[in-house]
């Protein structure tokens, strides 16, 4: 009877010790690794690049000394980073930083590497490939298979998707031209019916690629006007086969219907880039130069579309520009035709 | 429905026991058979709580329950009791969580990585329990009552949803992406056994009526020990609070 109530009180005192110790203390360590930001101390950006892949390609249109430049980089709370932010660094070459998160068990590679004195001119003879990443862009250039390979992390061995630019030898000028093609998709939530192949100048980023896609391009780069040579037309080599069958936006075959493809250059104003959703409507645009989709033919055709100005380019404020080309006109709606295959060579913009 | 009916073999078999023996020993014959009804109220939860949930927020979900036993008096002071019991326990919670290994599903696709956001869970099972308790009598007013319980899960449900957060694929350095909302369903991974331990107290409001209160605390996991989409174990810890009638 002795050992019985022993027991009870031993039983309420290890209950009462368990509530007493039920919480874990303290703050949770930060397990990321990210570098955030970043930017130099020679301010030659306009702007924070806020980073969202390992590879970090920065492109200058100016002519400046890379071999000794600071950068200027945040990081996750509470990690560190080798080699240290501030510390100038020759960026001709690709620098590697390594990021440790807070509680030490994560790292995270990143390399940086400027480009500088782009010209505008593309004849898509260099490709690279995403540092840690497996698809190929031209060099200087983003694209949507950014969002593909990000989807395809968290997908399935069996619902993989295929990378849709890819660089080709059947080129008009030289060994390579961009192929952009576009594949049919699942048609799930986070997968749409269609995806169109799309090559641009800015960056894409992958935090809104299932929550909202028409974000993730980031479009537009740095323009240094010198007050005179203004963007006059837009040019390039193009081959487009449109796809048989047309898939509209609720997924669903429209025989009406047959695909083109979209090849243009915005010139706009400000320090933040534009997205799918305002490229072609933002008010803070100043010309465009949009080519009429039905111009493209099946073999390589020359393009020559004019700028038109919606207003003078103001001087004193920060402008950017971007090329974009799509493989689906409609793409950036989920519409098109499967298969719809542009290739594009040789693209320039000519200033006045 | 196996376990159902395995269960009611079990208890059956442990009622003539409990029976015959009452009638065999005159040690015995002292039996109160007592029909109890209430409910439970608590939560399925890690232990101890992780630093990676905050602002936990719990609503109250009341899960009744009914139970008959069998009680033997060996001694005035101690007895032996055994039950049968149908209960449900319930819970509903919300939480912050911090950069926790999930396995969420998006797009009806198992997705794997870690999530910070906001994070509700609901769960609801309904269980055949054997309690086995021992009574100890401490006067004519009050009863303490230890002993354990083996719990077969009848139907359960264990589901939810993550929101306003992002996800990093596969480890924490992987990509990372927004998630607005996405549901997650764990109903299948209910374990059909559970057990643990009861502690508690029977007060007497009349001759014949008692008001319980006892804890329940699992011993085992609530989900399949191999499954891995929450990094913890969960424990069914749960307070009852009934009346008992002495037939």
């Amino acid at each position: 009877m002795n050992i019985f109530s022993e027991l009870l009180v031993k039983f309420f005192f290890l209950f009462s010790m368990f509530f007493l110790y039920s919480c874990e203390q303290g703050n949770p360590l930060n397990m990321e690794a990210d570098i955030l930001t970043i930017n130099f101390v020679e301010n030659i950006l306009i702007q924070d690049i806020k980073v969202t892949s390992s590879t970090i390609n920065i492109y200058l249109d100016t002519n400046i000394d890379l071999s000794n430049l600071t950068p200027i980089i945040t990081i996750s709370k509470g990690a560190s980073i080798i080699p240290s932010s501030n510390i100038p660094q020759d960026f001709r070459n690709r620098v590697i930083y390594k990021v440790t998160s807070e509680d030490g068990n994560w790292t995270r590679e990143y390399s940086i590497k400027i480009f500088s004195n782009f010209n505008w001119e593309e004849d898509f003879e260099n490709w690279t490939c995403g540092y840690n990443e497996d698809f190929e862009v031209p060099l200087g250039w983003s694209s949507g298979d950014a969002g593909v390979a990000i989807l395809n992390k968290f997908l399935p061995n069996y619902l993989k998707m295929y990378y849709l630019t890819s660089k080709s030898t059947n080129s008009y000028n030289g060994k390579y031209s961009a192929e952009l093609k576009s594949q049919k998709g699942i048609g799930s939530e986070i997968v749409p019916s269609l995806m169109a192949g799309s090559i641009f100048i800015g960056n894409f980023n992958t935090i809104y690629a299932m929550s909202d896609r028409l974000k993730c391009p980031q479009f537009g780069a740095i323009f240094h006007y010198d007050g005179k040579s203004e963007p006059d037309r837009l040019t390039g080599w193009i081959k487009y086969v449109p796809g048989e069958e047309y898939i509209n936006q609720e997924g669903v075959l429209d025989k009406n219907c047959s695909d083109t493809c979209s090849f243009y250059a915005i010139l706009f104003e400000g320090i933040e880039p534009l997205n799918a959703y305002n490229v072609q409507t933002s008010d803070r645009i100043i010309a465009k130069a949009i080519m009429n989709g039905k111009e493209a033919k099946s073999f390589y055709s020359y393009v020559d579309i004019p700028f038109e100005y919606s207003r003078p380019i103001p001087k004193n404020v920060p402008l950017q520009m971007t090329i974009v080309a799509s493989s689906s006109k409609y793409g950036d709606i989920f519409s098109g035709a499967p298969n719809s295959t542009l290739n594009i060579d040789d693209v320039k913009i000519i200033f006045k | 429905m196996k376990f159902l009916v395995k269960t009611l073999v079990i208890i059956f078999y442990i009622f003539t026991i409990l029976n015959v023996k009452a009638e065999e020993y005159s040690l015995f014959n002292n039996i109160d058979y007592r029909l109890k009804a209430g409910v439970n109220l608590g939560a399925s939860t890690p232990m101890p709580i992780p630093n990676r949930l905050s602002n936990l927020s719990w609503s109250p979900n009341i899960g009744p329950f009914i139970e008959l036993s069998i009680v033997v008096f060996p001694d005035s002071n101690i007895g032996l009791s055994a039950g049968t019991k149908i209960e449900y326990k319930k819970m509903d919670v919300s939480a912050s969580v911090y950069q926790l290994y999930s396995e969420i599903n998006i797009d009806n696709l198992l997705t794997k990585g870690y999530f910070t956001g906001t994070n509700e869970t609901h769960l609801d099972v309904s269980y055949l329990t054997i309690p086995l308790q021992g009574i100890y009598k401490i006067n004519h007013n009050l009863e303490f009552v230890l002993g354990f319980f083996a719990s077969f899960n009848l139907d359960g449900n264990f589901y939810g949803a993550v929101k306003n957060g992002y996800i990093r694929a596969g480890d924490p350095t992987g990509e990372r992406t927004d998630i607005e909302f996405s549901e997650f369903d764990f109903s299948d991974e209910l374990r059909n056994l559970d057990w643990g331990c009861i502690g508690g107290i029977n007060t007497y409001l009349t001759k014949k009526l008692y008001l319980n209160f006892q804890i329940n605390l699992s011993l085992s996991s609530l989900l399949n020990t191999n499954f891995a989409g929450i990094p913890y174990k969960l424990y069914n810890l749960y307070s009852s609070l009934g009346l008992m009638y002495n037939i």
